[in-house]
């Protein structure tokens, strides 16, 4: 269904483009069209990459805010869930969710998700780190992207360009059990009329 | 509605001097003349084209004979956007806010834009018609996006008009807009100064003062400039009302523009529509006089390039790549 909602915005967008009759049908609410507004956090570079080190702090985009299924304690009543990938009886709450992250034999769930605490993701050394700072653990492996967004090479920034610096997260764009589908069009949800047709309901 | 006698004896204390009397100081000493005109059938005019529309033609005259923008007083500058915002407000019904604010101190803005990142989707395109109150009936558009095939970077083989589905597996796509060149080659060849760069860099077009000669246009080495060859048209429903006077307040028939930098939204501390409303991230605007702005930090540390360098333009927008 999202998939043919996207290709849909995407020929809309073009027909829109090559008429004058289509842009009327979405006029502009002045002033804060693109802006969209959101919890966020601190950022210290310190924590990402030793090359990281002179950029100052800035903020990310809280997402944990933004999940339907967050807090976990929604669910997990008793603070803690085992994953025993095909045994659980819970599976079918996170049935949209099938992982497609490098191969089966690299990664399961308990390669980023805690398996004490469901609230929290987990470093591959073992430390576990709050959902919001999830770019902490991809950091581990896609440290050349992270360094570029910890710079501001990579990743969307919101909310204008004066300090302070408020960035988009990794998860923010990037669905972390399905980081590359052909036909997914994994796009920013910007112009706020389209941002309904993507749903916040994935627990990204 | 113009006095014949009234205005000729205006001139005739002049009559010694009228030889040195430049177009300019003529065109005042006129305006005076046919505004006195205005005031002394203002009786009669009142009667027929009622109250309403003696004040808007007033409106009109004075603006008509006010001065170029970079020699307005701090008081002009307020007078001209006030006398905007009502005529804009007789005639359509719709009020606008029109600002006149000048650069912010210690920003030069800069712009990078990520060729690995972009898709070609438009969405820039479309923001910036819908911020910059773009003629909709000629379709102007300040954004161009080129689909190049991987490998080769000729904008002159690129194709410009797609309107299939992006992206195309094997091709990659660059935008291109006005640069802000530090080096102008636009501005000099503006034979009336309507065009000039701002102390923060924006290259900006006063469209009262421009004549249309269109040397601009020629001048550019990148297409930026756009030529306004009829009325530009925008549903009064969908103008964009908060505007700059150097940025997209309503254009007329037979004036240049381009792009500002969204002059409206960066002196507010926003970014570009463009970069707003980019869904993957490829645009990226700051002030490269902020040592630890992300524009900055690109400068330093990614592999970075600008087109036709060689013309010593000195463009501030850069391309980059992951």
């Amino acid at each position: 269904m999202m998939n043919i909602i996207n290709v849909m915005t995407t020929l809309i967008l073009f027909i829109s483009l090559n008429s004058s009759v289509g842009l009327s049908a979405d006029p502009i609410p002045d002033g804060e069209r693109y802006q969209i507004k959101y919890e966020s956090i601190e950022v210290n570079p310190v924590d990402i990459s030793k090359n990281t080190v002179k950029i100052q702090p800035f903020r990310v985009v809280d997402r944990s805010s933004l999940l339907e299924k967050f807090p976990c304690s929604k669910c997990h009543r008793d603070g803690s869930i085992k994953f025993i990938p095909g045994k659980s009886k819970l599976e079918k709450a996170h049935w949209n969710i099938s992982l497609r992250h490098a191969t089966d034999a690299t990664m399961d769930c308990r390669t980023c998700h805690s398996s004490d605490d469901p609230s929290k993701l987990v470093l591959l050394k073992g430390s576990a780190v709050p959902l919001s700072r999830a770019y902490q653990v991809c950091a581990q492996c896609h440290f050349k992207q992270v360094e570029d967004w910890t710079g501001g090479a990579h990743g969307k920034r919101i909310g204008g360009w004066t300090p302070p610096r408020l960035v988009q997260t990794c998860t923010g764009c990037h669905d972390p059990h399905f980081p590359i589908d052909p036909k997914k069009k994994n796009r920013w949800p910007v112009i706020k009329s389209e941002s309904s047709t993507h749903s916040e309901s994935d627990s990204h | 509605m113009s006095d014949q006698p009234k205005s000729s004896e205006s001139k005739k204390p002049c009559s010694d001097d009228c030889k040195q009397v430049d177009r300019r100081s003529m065109l005042k000493v006129l305006g005076t003349g046919l505004l006195a005109g205005v005031g002394a059938t203002s009786l009669v005019a009142k009667s027929v084209l009622g109250e309403n529309n003696v004040s808007n033609a007033r409106m009109e005259w004075e603006e008509y004979f006010k001065g170029s923008f970079r020699l307005m007083t701090d008081e002009e500058k307020k007078k001209t956007v006030e006398r905007l915002e009502q005529l804009y407000l007789n005639q359509q019904g719709k009020p606008v806010n029109i600002s006149e604010k000048g650069a912010i101190p210690g920003v030069l803005y800069g712009y990078a834009f990520n060729i690995s990142k972009c898709r070609g989707y438009m969405d820039c395109v479309k923001a910036c018609v819908q911020e910059n109150n773009l003629d909709r009936n000629s379709n102007m558009q300040y954004i161009k996006i080129f689909e190049n095939k991987k490998g080769s970077l000729s904008l002159t083989s690129a194709n410009a008009k797609y309107t299939h589905e992006v992206p195309v597996e094997g091709s990659f796509y660059m935008g291109t807009q006005c640069f802000h060149c530090e080096n102008p080659p636009c501005v000099k060849v503006c034979p009336v100064e309507a065009t000039w760069k701002e102390a923060d860099g924006i290259v900006v077009v006063d469209y009262d003062w421009c004549v249309g000669c269109r040397y601009c246009e020629a001048a550019c080495p990148y297409f930026g400039r756009r030529f306004n060859w009829s009325e530009p048209e925008v549903p009064t429903a969908e103008v964009n009302s908060n505007q700059h006077y150097l940025g997209n307040r309503m254009r007329k028939k037979g004036v240049m523009e381009k792009c500002t930098f969204c002059i409206q939204r960066t002196r507010e501390g926003k970014n570009p529509a463009c970069v707003e409303a980019c869904p993957t991230g490829a645009r990226v605007f700051g002030n490269l006089l902020d040592p630890q702005s992300e524009i900055r930090w690109i400068l330093a540390n990614k592999k970075v390039f600008r087109l036709k360098e060689e013309l010593g333009t000195e463009p501030k927008f850069w391309y980059y790549m992951d």
